[in-house]
């Protein structure tokens, strides 16, 4: 997914210092990687078509590989203001779906 | 975060590894010994070597079961709870335990266990107090000296990194298949990368299953949001919608006379059949709101389901048939289970045992890797008289102290286990204060050999050989303290005995051979010039293939070394 054209043709800008960057993704992982993790269990709780304990069980296991992704994720983005504004979109996005749907 | 996506995928593997790698290392060894923590567990209690073992007979069950709640009922009427605990094949005895009622700030109360003589009228009641296998099990997920909840989110955070770790190894390792039929020996960082490689691919599935599953045993710990919005916070409602049989009360403040657990037998046997028993359980036993369970013996089977059933303790009457069953439970279910191996036998053990020995290959391996490539980085000025960057020599320090440490703690465990006074005080805690010491000595050497700069493979081997020396002595400590020696024990069929032994001796042989194999090649001393001149030579394609004849003789040897010497 980090491959696409559009990132490809983004010219490379050492916009942060290598240790700044490291900071910023770890954060961005640890917090916005969890909060995506953490709300999309949530939404598959409240709206799977389960009983309430299988939806809840469903959406609690897969939300390590969501956690996972996300890392993988924001440490390969090259941009990054992408870094922190995709999970910061995702979380929003998540949780406006939880109250629409709950 | 690197110009491609496959030097960030590099990057974050080595930082990722190197980050959490001696804690994996710990996590990993711990985990695999805890694969057999029933067997050390019998190791550790020598005054049931002799006389206790027995078969499961179904015929005695509720003879046994009316003893056991006569002599409960006796020793320990005010109880939280009771077990009355049937033979198994991992656990060969008959026994009846009781826990005290927790103390302030106790989760669980003390557990005191009484075991069944053979004949059926003795009891052994003067059990030394040990840990045995538990320790390592309670070490592998709650590690030690620390609040529980810390540590299970430390853990946590250590199998993510795993996790993270193992996805962008696959990603980074180009020739999955190819690396796997290749190791160049004696050509330093390179061999060391193709033991990474070997143990890691190896065994891939398993690292993966493992860690995955690690993060669901405690998943609502870790991730309990879905939950608490379903059950708006109410733990103990989705506790007891996950777990109905397992919920726990606290024992009520009213009398009342315990049922007869014996005559629930017919009633278990309505349900399940002529099953084995594992345990009767009694919570609150002469209290109003008691509950007798009984536990399926369910050793083959991979999920746990329906293994339980309840009776209320007062009018005898069922309260529950065990989990529920929904396919998603039952998913989770197995995936638990394929994590702690509950239904395996002693042969499939023995192979996850062995895979997670290969994960500790793989954790030291990475990180020996890691220490190897800065060393010869720094060469040229560490040979005009530099000292090793302070990164470097604080890596090997941990090497050392991790991966020849653990396997030495053990051994100072074991042998803490038979030699300290059987009536001390906090026994139990002393032998495991034991391990964490041989772990500080080895540290606190590496620390001092690490400012003096005088680090070397010497340290290494000095440490491996007395490894050897521990798991070489140990079935002969074993026979002096509890009068039952390896051959007896094979003549009397006690083949878990045996299999300690056995894996002892083995484990000397291993951790010897290692010893011997660092004093002998340098094909981890890239500090003495050996590993950049094979090195130089394996840099054109053309030599690459070839082996030298040098490297031809290490070949098998030093294979051996690197995954005997980490494994251990």
């Amino acid at each position: 997914m980090n491959t696409s054209i559009s990132q490809r043709l983004t010219p490379i800008k050492r916009d942060l210092s290598p240790r700044a960057s490291v900071i910023v993704r770890l954060l961005a992982s640890l917090f916005g990687g969890y909060g995506v993790a953490a709300l999309t269990t949530v939404l598959l709780a409240q709206s799977l078509p389960l009983s309430r304990l299988d939806a809840v069980l469903v959406g609690t296991m897969v939300s390590f590989s969501l956690f996972a992704m996300m890392i993988i994720r924001l440490f390969s983005l090259r941009s990054h203001l992408r870094v922190v504004l995709e999970p910061v979109a995702l979380c929003s996005l998540l949780y406006g779906l939880t109250l629409v749907l709950g | 975060m690197k110009e491609t996506f496959f030097r960030s995928m590099t990057w974050l593997h080595t930082w990722a590894g190197l980050a959490v790698c001696w804690l994996l290392l710990l996590i990993f060894f711990a985990g695999s010994l805890s694969y057999f923590r029933h067997e050390i567990s019998l190791w550790s209690k020598p005054e049931l070597h002799q006389a206790v073992f027995q078969d499961y007979d179904q015929r005695q069950v509720e003879q046994q079961i009316t003893k056991g709640q006569a002599y409960l009922a006796d020793k320990a009427p005010d109880a939280a709870s009771w077990t009355i605990s049937f033979p198994s094949e991992r656990k060969p005895y008959l026994s009846f335990g009781w826990a005290d009622a927790p103390k302030a700030g106790e989760r669980r109360g003390k557990f005191h266990e009484h075991v069944v003589n053979q004949d059926g009228q003795q009891m052994i009641t003067d059990i030394r107090d040990s840990r045995g296998g538990n320790f390592f099990y309670r070490l592998h997920f709650d590690l030690h000296y620390l609040p529980v909840v810390a540590a299970r989110w430390i853990v946590g955070l250590a199998t993510m990194a795993m996790l993270i770790a193992l996805i962008s190894g696959v990603v980074i390792h180009k020739r999955l298949f190819k690396d796997f039929f290749s190791f160049r020996p004696a050509k330093g960082s390179r061999s060391w990368l193709d033991a990474h490689n070997v143990s890691a691919v190896m065994a891939l599935p398993y690292h993966l299953i493992i860690t995955y599953t690690g993060l669901i045993t405690l998943m609502f710990m870790f991730m309990p949001w879905g939950a608490l919005q379903q059950y708006d916070g109410d733990v103990r409602a989705f506790r007891a919608d996950l777990n109905p049989a397992r919920i726990q009360e606290k024992p009520g403040d009213t009398q009342a006379p315990l049922f007869d657990a014996a005559r629930l037998v017919s009633q278990v046997e309505r349900q399940w059949g002529i099953a084995p028993l594992k345990q009767v359980s009694i919570t609150g036993p002469g209290r109003d709101n008691s509950r007798i369970s009984f536990t399926l013996n369910s050793e083959q089977t991979v999920t746990d389901r329906r293994n339980l059933l309840v009776f209320d303790g007062v009018t005898g009457e069922l309260k529950s048939l065990g989990n529920p069953e929904s396919v998603t439970y039952k998913t989770y279910d197995t995936l638990m289970s394929l994590h702690t191996a509950r239904f395996a036998d002693w042969a499939l053990r023995g192979l996850f045992f062995l895979c997670g020995l290969l994960g500790c290959a793989m954790v030291a391996t990475g990180t020996l890797l890691w220490a190897v490539k800065i060393a010869q980085k720094q060469q040229k000025a560490i040979k005009t008289g530099a000292r090793p960057s302070i990164g470097l020599r604080l890596v090997d320090g941990l090497n050392i102290s991790f991966i020849c440490g653990l396997p030495l703690a053990t051994a100072g465990f074991f042998y803490a286990n038979r030699l300290l006074p059987v009536d001390m005080v906090d026994r139990a805690q002393r032998e495991v204060d034991l391990f964490f010491i041989t772990l500080a000595v080895i540290a606190i050497v590496a620390l001092w050999d690490g400012l003096r700069c005088t680090q070397s493979w010497r340290r290494w081997r000095q440490w491996l050989a007395l490894s050897a020396l521990a798991f070489a002595a140990l079935p002969l400590l074993g026979a002096v303290t509890s009068g039952q020696s390896l051959l007896s024990n094979m003549a009397d069929n006690q083949w878990t005995l045996v299999g300690f032994d056995m894996i002892s001796l083995l484990s000397a042989l291993a951790l010897g051979f290692a010893a011997r194999q660092v004093s002998r090649t340098k094909l981890i001393s890239s500090r003495q010039g050996a590993t950049s001149r094979l090195n130089s030579k394996s840099a054109t394609p053309s030599t690459a293939n070839t082996l030298t004849p040098r490297a031809a003789v290490n070949k098998k040897e030093s294979r051996d070394l690197s995954l005997e010497e980490a494994r251990q």
